[in-house]
């Protein structure tokens, strides 16, 4: 049961247990271990929102986009995109999906030739797919730099001349040649300033009005992902903990872990200085490989009693939109029994 | 309070293909003994340049040609190497975003710690090494006498970036220069890091310069502010009148595009175009092509820093209206 989405909503995407647990054995040591970098995720995405995913380096954002993306194979789980499970797909099938979801980087030419021009970086999947060729080709490319705010007289410059922000909007120009359904944007804004991230932030805004997309928005500051999502998904240790709406994840986290990243965000007005609820925690994120005893959040959380070292929390409803995973959930006194629910 | 630090009028430039470029261009400005500076700006606007200039480590090919850096009333740049390094590690610590490549990567980090102790300190041995285990608790490293044995590499971001502040305390300096120390942080390593920061200037009086390009972390910690843009200052106040009142349309633009955790708009107000590189700095006001507010006199002449009250000073024609107004 789960009235998180509504009947009449259209489901783009959904991820049914999905698990991507890396071999790192050592070939010294008999036993296999295993890093859990996604451990059990279970999220349905609705055909024009967007999806935020917030936590602290390392929890499992970038491999979870990755897994969406087909780009890596899944440990366990399912992926379906319309209704349809993408490991059933051929690979002549998979490509043709393909076209449908596409990704943005934090960097990205990192992965690109330094010596192809703009007109080529955006052409390319045009001419991989065998969409465009010629005077059709051209004109697609100008329109699509159109689109991002780009100068046509820009087409035959090579990246190095372009700012961060400007490359970004390349980058975004390519992802959007294919006419995707999905983009998954892998904190495209983190290594900007901030002025030019707002500029991204509304162009990604806009793009998503005019073209019908679906985003699954990888960012380590929430208030920045704040801008751009329908909901937030906090991420901690290769789980989700709390998915819930925007603004009520803001004002009325349940999960102590969602607490302390918002308590840690340094607010830009000196006069709330000192006056903000200490929960800021303490200590690092604990050793992947060798995650605590029932909630990974344990050792670090300011709640925490004996049932947490034993047993793992389940996803939770509050409401249809507000779930986590936390046996003491924020301001609940007791009494009620929360149903049981995945994203 | 007296001035531990004053710089006036300091001119630092590359030397590249089209020429000598300035790169912090005539930025004066003043710390007092005790207080928490704040400077603020975008990436190449010459933050990290100015807190290089200070204790005389511009990398080649660049230079500081002009300017004063009074350091306790001495002027640091006309000292010999010797004296100027008497003052760097002694007087004046620096905390750099990435502590890798400041700490010593095949020294323990309490051997490290423990030279620099043995040198500034005059302690040795086993009191020398109680000193550092004291300074990693003070920086609230858990199990101390293990990490003191560990290799920088083996810590995480935040680890290294409390060891780094240990270095930097080893030698009891009056100000710490620290250059975003928290930018290749999460969130909560970064709050536990200003944290201590703050533990430091309240509890031991320690000066802080601390340079970032976050509004958040500096509402948080200083008490002045200095805001730069290509090379120069463009606002200087206190902490509270610059989130009260911005007056310069960058440091407005700046905070209009902050995103806040508590706010309903859905847009963000950006600031358009981009940063100059300083080989492409515009002439007249460094602002103005990104400047809603631009006239013509903008384009031709630099604006002066106008002194628009007392500890507010705004790099800005429209303030020249405000104060020919006052005169009249
Ligand atoms: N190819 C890989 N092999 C082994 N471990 C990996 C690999 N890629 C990522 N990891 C580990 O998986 C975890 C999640 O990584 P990642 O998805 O990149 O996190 P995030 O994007 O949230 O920073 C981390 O502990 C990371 O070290
Ligand atoms: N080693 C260098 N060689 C040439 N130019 C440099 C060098 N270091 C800095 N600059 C120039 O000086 C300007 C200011 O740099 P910096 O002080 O590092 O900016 P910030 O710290 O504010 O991001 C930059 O535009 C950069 O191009
Ligand atoms: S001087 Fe002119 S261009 Fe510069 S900030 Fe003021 S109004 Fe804008
Ligand atoms: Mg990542
Ligand atoms: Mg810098």
């Amino acid at each position: 049961m789960n009235d998180l989405i509504r009947k009449n909503d259209e489901i783009l995407l959904e991820l049914k247990n999905v698990k991507k647990y890396y071999d790192i054995s050592n070939s010294f040591l008999k036993n296999k271990s295993y890093l859990k970098a996604v451990d059990d995720i279970s999220l349905r995405v609705r055909k024009g929102e967007t999806i935020g995913i917030v936590g602290e380096s390392g929890c499992g954002k970038s491999t979870l986009g990755n897994l969406i993306m087909q780009m890596l194979p899944l440990t366990e789980g399912q992926i379906l995109f319309e209704g349809e499970d993408m490991s059933n797909l051929s690979a002549n099938q998979l490509r043709k999906k393909r076209l449908d979801f596409q990704m943005i980087f934090q960097d990205p030419f990192s992965s690109l030739n330094p010596r192809m021009k703009v007109l080529d970086i955006i052409a390319e999947p045009l001419r991989t797919y065998r969409i465009a060729k010629g005077e059709e080709l051209e004109n697609k490319v100008y329109s699509l730099m159109d689109l991002v705010g780009l100068n046509k007289s820009q087409a035959y410059r090579y990246p190095h001349e372009f700012s961060g922000g400007q490359r970004q909007r390349i980058g975004i120009a390519r992802a959007l040649a294919l006419n995707p359904k999905l983009i998954v944007c892998d904190e495209p804004i983190s290594a900007l300033d901030v002025s030019i991230q707002a500029q991204i932030l509304n162009l990604l805004s806009n793009l998503q009005k005019k073209l019908g997309l679906t985003y699954i928005f990888i960012g380590h500051g929430i208030p920045a992902v704040k801008y751009i999502s329908d909901r937030i998904a906090v991420m901690y240790m290769g789980k989700i903990v709390e998915i819930a709406d925007k603004n009520e994840i803001v004002k009325n986290p349940k999960h102590p872990y969602t607490e302390a990243l918002l308590s840690a965000i340094p607010v830009p007005d000196p006069k709330l200085r000192g006056n903000k609820k200490q929960t800021v925690i303490e200590g690092d994120v604990p050793n992947p490989v060798n995650p605590p005893s029932g909630c990974r959040f344990h050792t670090r959380c300011l709640y925490a009693e004996e049932k947490c070292k034993r047993e793992e929390p389940q996803m939770k409803r509050l409401h249809s939109y507000h779930q986590f995973a936390c046996h003491y959930p924020i301001n609940h006194q007791g009494g009620k029994e929360f149903e049981n629910g995945t994203a | 309070m007296s001035k531990l630090l004053q710089i006036n009028n300091l001119k630092t430039v590359f030397y590249t293909e089209e020429g000598q470029v300035p790169s912090v261009d005539n930025v004066s400005l003043d710390i007092k003994k005790g207080e928490t500076v704040a400077i603020v700006g975008e990436s190449g606007s010459g933050k990290s340049v100015t807190a290089l200039s200070i204790l005389g480590l511009v990398p080649s090919p660049g230079r500081v040609v002009t300017g004063e850096i009074l350091y306790e009333g001495k002027d640091l740049l006309k000292m010999t190497d010797k004296e100027i390094k008497k003052i760097r590690g002694n007087e004046i610590s620096m905390i750099f975003q990435e502590p890798l490549s400041a700490l010593n990567p095949v020294l323990t980090v309490g051997k490290q710690i423990q030279e620099s102790i043995e040198l500034h300190q005059k302690k040795k041995g086993k009191r020398a090494k109680e000193k550092v285990i004291q300074l990693l608790n003070r920086v609230g490293i858990p199990r101390p006498e293990k990490v003191y044995y560990s290799y920088p590499h083996t810590l995480s971001g935040g680890m290294r970036q409390r060891v780094m502040i240990a270095m930097a305390l080893s030698c009891r300096p009056k100000l710490i220069i620290a250059d975003e120390p928290t930018t290749a942080l999460d969130v909560t390593t970064q709050a536990q890091i200003l944290n201590l920061m703050k533990s430091l200037s309240e509890e031991e009086g320690t000066t802080i310069l601390i340079i970032t390009h976050d509004l958040g972390v500096v509402a948080e910690m200083a008490d002045r502010v200095v805001v730069m843009y290509a090379g120069q200052v463009v606002e200087q106040s206190t902490v509270y009148d610059l989130f009260e009142k911005p007056e310069h349309p960058y440091t407005k633009g700046l905070l209009d595009c902050t995103p806040k955790i508590h706010g309903e708009s859905e847009e963000l107000l950006a600031i358009e175009g981009t940063v100059p590189t300083i080989q492409n700095r515009p002439t007249g006001c460094k602002f103005h092509p990104r400047c809603k507010f631009t006239h013509e006199k903008c384009k031709e002449k630099d604006p002066e820093l106008f002194t628009i009250k007392e500890k507010q000073k705004v790099r800005c024609y429209l303030h020249e209206k405000v104060i020919e107004e006052r005169l009249k």
